[in-house]
């Protein structure tokens, strides 16, 4: 009888003969086994973890964080913080994606805009959102505006840069031959420019909504009544660590579910847009 | 210099900027109207940037190119471009909607613009095709979406830029014959680069050979006499070929020399 070790190895090499073996083979074949084998195995891994750590409330296992999910959503406070948190992803992420796409689109093409927006384009981008935080406090007060604004900021700059980079490669004699066909500049723009930079943009628009996730639960942290990060945040206080990984865990389904939302809205219908035929 | 020509090059010259060495110097031209021309040299002697000038894409440093009399200032549909390689199509559109771009931008009652479309996909050949996309076509078939885009603009000067260079050798073969019939059922001037020789006896009417660079103009300007529907391989194309195989492998290796 081989070693288990051996097998597995053969199995995942597709080496093995033997029909245990074959069989692994067969499961492992199947995508969405890969797929939830990880998370299924770190279950495992962190009710063991929470088991052996000393202090029980400072690593709660999985069936406690479940049961404060449960409490959570009862008593209605998870729902309201996520829809205080994506409403302000939302609306973020809306105006800034417009914008960052208008200002690249043209900035990528004009080179005097170029030039004009060169300094605050490559100094701002490194000051994150939250290093203007008290900046949008002291302006907006403490209300919905200041968190929006930072949201706007941060996805603004991720899709500038990428609608930008978009526009540099497009190939000089797709530009050339709408020219001999006729285009006015305003016409080469809306129809060669612009569909060629939209595989970027919807690029620029992933990463930045990642951000957004970021910049809001910081801002919630530091200067909110309501939203995931505040919820963090005050069961931090109270010291209920079922809660944080709540929190934290409703957090990353969130980002991914939006992720895949919008992949499953662009990817197909403007994969062409990317390709240098 | 001749002034009755379609196409005039008046001593052109041009470089990228001032101190750079000239990259084409006192270029003199003249096709007729309905010539075939195509232009030959080693590489890196000019041809493309000759073909860009005409074209509208740069201005000339010295010098005046005039099409039918007025001068050369910008791009034009009636002097449009055939790319080498595939970059130039657009890959959200179809081969159809590819070939139907360069008449969105003119004023043609949209029954008039689908069936030059469609006179045109059946002319390269491209007849079941025209629903794909350039990334589900072959590198032949994708030259010939460029093709037919410049003919349906019935452009009567058309340039073409190596336009089966980067195509197989047999898909290549079976374009020359389809771009040589095609030129033969409607004249139009044609301004035709390319590095192989067999290509430009089969299809010019006469054939410049430029000079190795720096500084390049035109060596030799030879008419190509050879009553058409040409046959690759006769005696006169044998003739021919030698005389301009010649001529061209002297500045071939002039340029191999010189390479920078």
């Amino acid at each position: 009888m081989r070693g288990l070790a051996t097998m597995a190895v053969e199995a995942a090499t597709g080496e093995g003969q033997g029909a245990a073996a074959r069989a692994l083979r067969r499961v492992l074949s199947v995508r969405w086994v890969l797929y939830v084998a990880g998370p299924i195995t770190m279950l495992g891994a962190w009710q063991y973890a929470s088991d052996a750590f000393a202090t029980k409330q400072l690593f709660p296992g999985p069936s406690e964080t479940f049961r404060a999910f449960a409490r959570l959503v009862a008593s209605k406070q998870l729902a309201l913080d996520t829809l205080a948190s994506l409403r302000r992803i939302g609306l973020g992420f809306a105006i800034g994606s417009i914008s960052g796409f208008l200002v690249g689109l043209t900035a990528g093409y004009v080179p005097l805009v170029r030039h004009l927006l060169y300094p605050y384009i490559h100094f701002l981008r490194f000051i994150s959102a939250i290093a203007w935080l008290s900046m949008a406090l002291l302006w907006f007060g403490t209300g919905e505006t200041g968190k929006v604004a930072l949201i706007t900021y941060t996805t603004t700059f991720v899709v500038m840069v990428n609608v930008m980079a978009g526009v540099a490669s497009i190939p000089v004699n797709r530009l050339r031959s709408a020219r001999c066909f006729g285009a006015t500049e305003w016409q080469i723009f809306a129809q060669v420019v612009l569909p060629s930079t939209l595989g970027y943009f919807f690029d620029g628009a992933r990463l930045a909504m990642a951000n957004s996730f970021a910049t809001v639960v910081t801002a919630e942290m530091l200067a909110a009544q309501s939203g995931l990060g505040y919820l963090i945040l005050v069961s931090r206080q109270w010291l209920a660590v079922d809660e944080i990984f709540v929190g934290i865990i409703v957090l990353g389904i969130l980002g991914w579910l939006t992720d895949r939302v919008l992949v499953s809205l662009t990817d197909n219908r403007f994969r062409r847009h990317r390709l240098r035929s | 210099m001749v002034w009755d020509g379609s196409i005039v090059f008046d001593k052109v010259s041009y470089r990228f900027e001032k101190d750079s060495p000239w990259i084409i110097k006192d270029l003199d031209l003249a096709i007729a109207e309905g010539g075939f021309f195509v232009l030959i040299g080693p590489s890196g002697c000019g041809k493309t940037t000759a073909l860009n000038l005409l074209a509208g894409f740069d201005k000339p440093t010295q010098g005046h190119i005039h099409v039918r009399g007025e001068s050369v200032v910008r791009p034009g549909i009636d002097r449009v471009v055939v790319f080498q390689g595939e970059d130039s199509l657009y890959p959200w559109l179809s081969a159809q909607d590819n070939i139907g771009f360069g008449l969105r931008f003119v004023r043609l009652p949209a029954d008039e613009r689908r069936a030059r479309v469609r006179d045109c996909i059946e002319m390269v050949g491209l007849a079941g095709h025209e629903h794909k996309y350039p990334d589900q076509l072959s590198g032949g078939m994708k030259q010939r979406v460029q093709l037919a885009r410049a003919l349906a603009c019935q452009s009567p000067i058309l340039l073409m830029d190596e336009p089966f260079g980067a195509v197989d050798a047999q898909t290549r073969s079976i374009l020359q014959d389809q771009l040589a019939r095609i030129c033969q059922e409607s004249r139009r001037t044609i301004f035709f680069i390319t590095h192989d020789i067999t290509e430009a006896v089969l299809l010019a009417d006469s054939v410049g050979v430029m000079r190795a660079g720096p500084a390049s103009g035109l060596k030799a300007v030879i008419p190509i006499s050879i009553p058409r529907p040409r046959h690759r391989w006769t005696r006169e194309f044998g003739q021919m070929y030698d005389q301009l195989h010649e001529l061209l492998a002297e500045e071939a290796l002039k340029a191999l020399v010189n390479v920078r």
